[in-house]
């Protein structure tokens, strides 16, 4: 069994590993020793802290990785403090563009005002434009041209102004 | 507005056999303006004929400015690409026009430039543009004919001067249908102007709520009056002026000031 501070450079160096390689969740097993950890987004939003929760398992039994993946989501959560999301209204194809040789109608850094029109989602053979409905700035772009997209699915991340 | 009359490209593009116009349809459930939308299809050339449709217009506009009044589904508002085109402006709007009226009714009548008249009221405006790229100049032929308005969607300074399908032939249309015969209308008369340019004009003056009558044209900012007496697909309308003179008035630059209607 290691130490307290070994434990921390451990897991420390596993964050740097996991963040290198876009690593979501990793799990080490030594006997009865495991480490478990896994982050809420697979590029966190830049700027924001990695969410990541160390959990360590000590004793035979470990901790059951269940409870890691509850904490996970809560620290997600946290390092999304004070975004705002612009979630599709309806179900549908995603398309950044006004046409397919447009320029996208936002990208990551681009400032929105409630009116401007962030995406097309088609439904029903009918496209739809969707508009931000909040002032900021867009921060991350969730989902890709042509991508089928839920009711109610994140497809933006704004930092309000 | 009925669920069915709801516009559907598929349904749209039915029986177009052969036509370039509407080779592609594009329905948008709300814009800012279709023609926005076309300008950015018009990057492609393969893109030629290709028809966008709004439901519903935020921001439609018509010639030097003048706001497009649509509710949601009570119109036809559609913008039609063309990248390969070989008329001339003036006689795309001509021909333009003709489709138009032709698409309404039998009765319908053109006030030049870009007016369609049902009993000497407006039912529909024509709005063309033009943008350059690479390849040429592609044009885009803007389109709004008021279908389900009644009396009361009109707001009060346009109430005597505007109508629709509806309120003229007192039954509901169907946009659909109507869709669908716009663009075989185009797709017939742009043809058309492009084998024979006198067939059009020809349709045009029988058309014509101006011709042979009185106008008064602002112009450059000033009114010329006088009796209509023809239209140059390059040159515009011909006014034989009070003063004796005979002249040709540009669309681009033209505005109608003042129309005496027949009868």
């Amino acid at each position: 069994m290691a130490g307290k501070d070994a434990d921390l450079r451990r897991i420390k160096r596993l964050i740097k590993v996991m963040k290198e390689n876009e690593l979501v969740e990793i799990e080490i097993k030594h006997g009865d020793d495991k480490i478990a950890l896994k982050r809420a987004q697979p590029q966190p939003v830049v700027g924001q802290p990695i969410a990541a929760v160390p959990v360590m398992g000590h004793g035979p039994a470990g901790i059951p990785l269940e409870s890691f993946s509850a904490g996970a989501e809560e620290g997600g959560r946290a390092s999304l403090a004070g975004l705002t999301e612009i979630k599709s209204p309806i179900v549908g194809t995603f398309y950044a563009t006004p046409s397919p040789d447009s320029d996208a109608y936002v990208e990551n850094g681009s400032h929105v005002e409630p009116q401007t029109v962030v995406c097309i989602i088609e439904a029903m053979k009918v496209m739809n434009e969707i508009k931000a409905e909040t002032s900021g700035t867009i921060v991350e772009v969730l989902v890709s041209n042509g991508q089928a997209v839920e009711y109610g699915q994140v497809l933006f991340r704004v930092k309000p102004d | 507005m009925p669920l069915r009359d709801r516009l559907d490209p598929d349904k749209i593009k039915a029986n177009l056999d052969g036509a370039y116009v509407g080779r592609k349809v594009v329905v948008f459930n709300s814009t800012a303006s279709t023609n926005d939308i076309a300008a950015e299809y018009s990057r492609d050339k393969s893109n030629n004929g290709m028809a966008i449709f709004a439901e519903s217009q935020t921001t439609g506009r018509g010639r030097s400015g003048n706001k497009w009044h649509s509710g949601q589904s009570d119109s036809i508002i559609c913008s039609v690409l063309l990248t390969d085109c070989a008329l001339t402006p003036e006689l795309l709007c001509l021909a333009a026009a003709v489709a138009v009226a032709e698409t309404i009714a039998e009765s319908a009548r053109i006030k030049w430039p870009n007016d369609i008249l049902l009993n000497n009221r407006k039912v529909a405006g024509i709005l063309l543009e033009s943008r350059i790229h690479d390849y040429g100049a592609a044009y885009i032929i803007g389109i709004g004919i008021n279908c389900h308005q009644q009396e009361n969607a009109f707001p009060e300074e346009i109430k005597s001067t505007a109508t629709s399908i509806d309120i003229e032939t007192r039954t509901t249309c169907s946009r659909i249908s109507l869709a669908r015969r716009l663009l075989v209308c185009l797709d017939h008369q742009l043809k058309n102007a492009e084998i024979d340019s006198e067939k059009i004009i020809e349709q045009w003056r029988q058309r014509s709520i101006q011709l042979g009558h009185r106008v008064t044209l602002a112009f450059n900012g000033r009114k010329f009056t006088g009796n209509c007496i023809g239209i140059d697909p390059q040159k515009g309308l011909v006014l034989q002026l009070d003063t004796g003179a005979v002249r040709f008035f540009h669309a681009a630059h033209t505005t109608v000031a003042k129309q005496e209607y027949p009868g």
